[in-house]
């Protein structure tokens, strides 16, 4: 695209969907950029759970968490052309390892500097003799809804990177690939790409403003998502009383314990209707509740809401699919708790990959099944069943201008045991 | 930690060039400036269309004006066939606990259009599961959206969405045939289980949507009646039967928000079925319950299709009702159709309406 003449400027707004070397460039040819603050010389200082990221981020004046920025995830395979019994070598754990260290060494461990966790599927422990010990649930990935035909994504190894600095990103994501020797005045001591291929790379953005400001992708009308939305959809998420504790999704016990399991999906958004042919109000019912909307208690974006989405004062969802003909979003999700608490970390972000809008909805829970369940409740065949004027999406949340295009899930081992696990 | 670092490859309020354009001028290369024609004459034959009426009765009235469509082609896939049909862009309403007027948006280009029936019976099948519509160019989707579960006084029950094409040219629409997830009896039962796609391709010229027929009713527009129901042979209509037609013996229980609920019970089931004033299309999308005074029946109904019901709502009594029982149909919230104009105040009001057997 920049060799068709689009602007330095706007093609750095693109960076991290572009990426490479050349959008790297674009980010690092800035005079006023502030130096990225780097990491510790003692790593042990570092937590033990790959996914505490929440104490190393910033929170709004409610306690919510703001995710970072930017956000890619690089899937990759291991050893992709050995036939049964290839499994990897201490060596190639000393690589992986090295090279997860000198990006810690690198980074501050913060949306400032970087945070990554490394994600292993089941396709990638199947080629071990022994088994995932029964304290971890890590099924293959399937469609979790009779109206969806997600393809599975079977690649070994997920890496997750998130910083509120592109360059940052852009620059850890080159040295992962074996194409920097340093990163952050720190010499990259391995490449995963020694060990790994890269397949395929996913990227997003959360915060305010920026869908608004990359508008211009299908699947999204110009100047239709309001300037201060985090996400394309409009509204604020992750509220706090809404999203599990770090806590809540770890795997408490077994040979994997302190990690926690990872879901990722790849959706793509039709938000045309969304924007031009449902009204702000049934916006509001679709994605809260009809009471929401009824009763105005959504302001803007919904940041008027504080620290939850308030939706566990709404109705019941099957009644207001027979009373109102419509049923929210985040009323459904009340139905997904466990003893009164949600039982998912959304870490979810907006994307313009293949330039179209699209969410890649990154969830953390202590096992597959609790983001099944959760999955179960949003699909809302409880609303359809109860009520003839609510239908497989229409009405029902905001499942209409939904696609799930694919579905992986990830074990997130312990920082100890996150170069190339064994199984057990 | 500042919380705008990421402005560092930001830009705030800067757009040289919109991705989307940039990828379509690309594709046509010298002839991109040609597709500001095309809008152009979008606006043109959308400019004619009357304004809405502003004194509309609360229930169903004859609209302003009504645009005949042109017939793309049908295709058969496993046990359904689709009809995919295209008119000017049309103005409609969506209902979602309240309603909403869906104007047309300036790039839009067509409304398209799909009926489904069942290729052996030869009916429609009227559910609110949503089919995608996928436009393409050249293998490039330029329009993707899921199509509303429609009425319209002319054509019944559809999918229907306005979509934006590139001008003249060569599209090709995939549309998504869902699987049907909602009770089916009679032919219908057990039937439609499998999604498949229908493929369409077909040559689009803004020369031949203006020869559409575009008719209007300076006089009659607003009065309590409607457009008639359109003759193509190609394609049935969802027309709900003729009361005497119903199994058993069939009562008329009354109307609400401007539908009349008929009523009857055959083989221990009792079935309800809406339709259209003056029309006479069975209406889906509506949330009803209803009671049976002797046997004590109170509760809420299944919606349900069957080829010679069509749309309908049906449960299973305990037993069979005695003649002279009461039944009571109540209307419990608004219908999730959209709509087209002259049906967009109707059908909304919840109510009971009661009758003997």
């Amino acid at each position: 695209m920049v060799e068709r003449g689009i602007s330095r400027r706007s093609f750095a707004k693109a960076a991290v969907a572009i990426g490479g070397a050349s959008a790297l460039a674009a980010c690092l040819d800035r005079s006023d950029a502030d130096p990225i603050p780097s990491g510790p010389d003692d790593l042990s200082t570092l937590p033990r759970r790959q996914h505490a990221w929440n104490e190393s981020l910033p929170t709004d004046e409610h306690g919510n968490v703001r995710t970072p920025a930017h956000h890619l995830l690089l899937y990759q395979q291991y050893d992709e052309t050995a036939t049964t019994g290839s499994t990897p070598t201490d060596e190639e754990r000393d690589t992986v390892e090295e090279a997860f260290r000198s990006l810690e060494r690198a980074y501050e461990h913060s949306n400032d500097g970087l945070l990554f966790t490394v994600g292993y599927s089941r396709r990638y422990f199947d080629r071990y003799d022994d088994s995932l010990p029964g304290s971890v649930d890590l099924p293959r990935p399937e469609a979790l809804a009779s109206f969806e035909d997600p393809e599975p994504d079977e690649f070994d190894v997920v890496v997750h990177l998130a910083s509120d600095r592109a360059d940052a990103l852009l620059e850890a994501e080159e040295a992962l690939r074996g194409n920097r020797e340093t990163v952050n005045d720190e010499t990259m001591s391995a490449a995963l790409a020694d060990v790994l291929q890269v397949r395929e790379r996913r990227t997003g953005f959360i915060g305010e403003g920026m869908p608004a400001e990359r508008d211009d992708v299908d699947g999204v009308p110009d100047g239709a998502v309001p300037e201060d939305a985090p996400l394309y959809m409009g509204f604020k998420s992750g509220f706090r009383a809404n999203q599990a504790t770090e806590e809540r999704v770890t795997i408490g016990e077994g040979p994997f314990e302190g990690g926690t399991t990872q879901h990722v999906s790849k959706i793509r958004l039709h938000l045309d209707q969304w924007y031009e042919q449902d009204s702000r109000s049934q916006r509001v019912s679709k994605m809260f509740c009809p009471a929401h909307a009824q009763q105005d208690r959504v302001e803007g974006v919904g940041a008027n809401l504080g620290d939850a989405s308030g939706a566990s004062a709404c109705p019941a969802h099957t009644t207001d699919a027979r009373e109102n003909g419509v049923v929210g979003h985040a009323q459904k999700n009340t139905a997904a708790r466990e003893n009164g608490s949600p039982i998912m970390l959304r870490r979810d972000f907006s994307s313009t990959d293949d330039d179209r809008a699209g969410l890649h909805f990154l969830a953390l829970q202590h096992e597959i099944g609790d983001f099944v369940k959760t999955r179960e409740a949003m699909n809302g065949s409880d609303a359809n069943d109860a009520s003839g004027s609510v239908g497989t999406r229409h009405n029902n949340g905001i499942l209409q201008y939904m696609t799930v295009l694919r579905r992986g899930n990830y074990l997130l081992p312990p920082r100890d045991k996150r170069a190339l696990p064994r199984p057990g | 930690m500042a919380a705008t670092e990421w402005l560092l490859c930001v830009q705030p309020g800067f757009r040289v060039m919109n991705r989307r354009t940039f990828i379509r001028v690309g594709a046509v290369g010298a002839a991109g400036g040609l597709a500001g024609c095309g809008e152009l004459f979008a606006q043109r034959s959308t400019a004619r269309i009357p304004p809405v009426l502003d004194d509309r009765p609360d229930g169903v009235y004859r609209p302003t004006h009504i645009e005949g469509m042109e017939m793309i082609g049908t295709q058969t896939v496993g046990d359904r066939t689709v009809g995919l049909f295209y008119s000017f862009p049309h103005r409609f309403w969506t209902v979602s606990g309240e309603t909403n007027l869906a104007e047309i948006q300036d790039a839009q280009t067509v409304h398209l259009m799909a009926a489904m029936w069942d290729r052996e019976t030869d009916t429609v099948i009227p559910v609110l599961r949503q089919p995608l519509f996928s436009v393409s160019q050249d293998g490039d989707v330029i329009d993707e959206k899921r199509a509303w579960p429609m009425l319209s006084q002319n054509m019944g029950f559809h999918f229907g969405e306005n979509i934006e094409l590139d001008g003249d040219g060569t599209y090709t629409v995939e549309v998504e045939v869902p699987s049907v997830d909602i009770e089916t009896v009679g032919a219908f039962d057990g039937r439609f289980q499998t999604t498949h796609t229908a493929t369409f391709t077909f040559e689009y010229a803004d020369s031949e949507r203006e020869d559409i027929s575009f008719e209007e009713f300076p006089d009659t527009a607003g009065e309590r009646a409607a457009a008639d129901p359109m003759a193509m042979m190609d394609m049935p209509l969802s027309f709900a039967p003729p009361r005497e037609e119903l199994p058993g013996s069939p009562v008329t229980v009354g109307s609400v928000g401007d539908a009349k609920f008929v009523a009857t019970v055959a083989d221990g089931t009792l079935i309800v079925s809406p339709r259209t004033p003056y029309n006479r299309y069975a209406i889906p999308g509506f949330p009803l319950s209803a009671t049976v005074e002797s046997g004590g029946f109170d509760d809420t109904l299944t919606d349900a299709i069957g080829p010679s019901l069509g749309a309908h709502y049906r449960a299973a009594l305990d037993g069979e009702p005695e003649r002279g029982d009461t039944v009571t149909v109540t209307v419990d919230g608004p219908n999730s159709l959209s709509r087209h104009e002259g049906y967009e105040t109707a059908f909304l009001e919840g109510g009971s309406v009661s009758t003997t057997l």
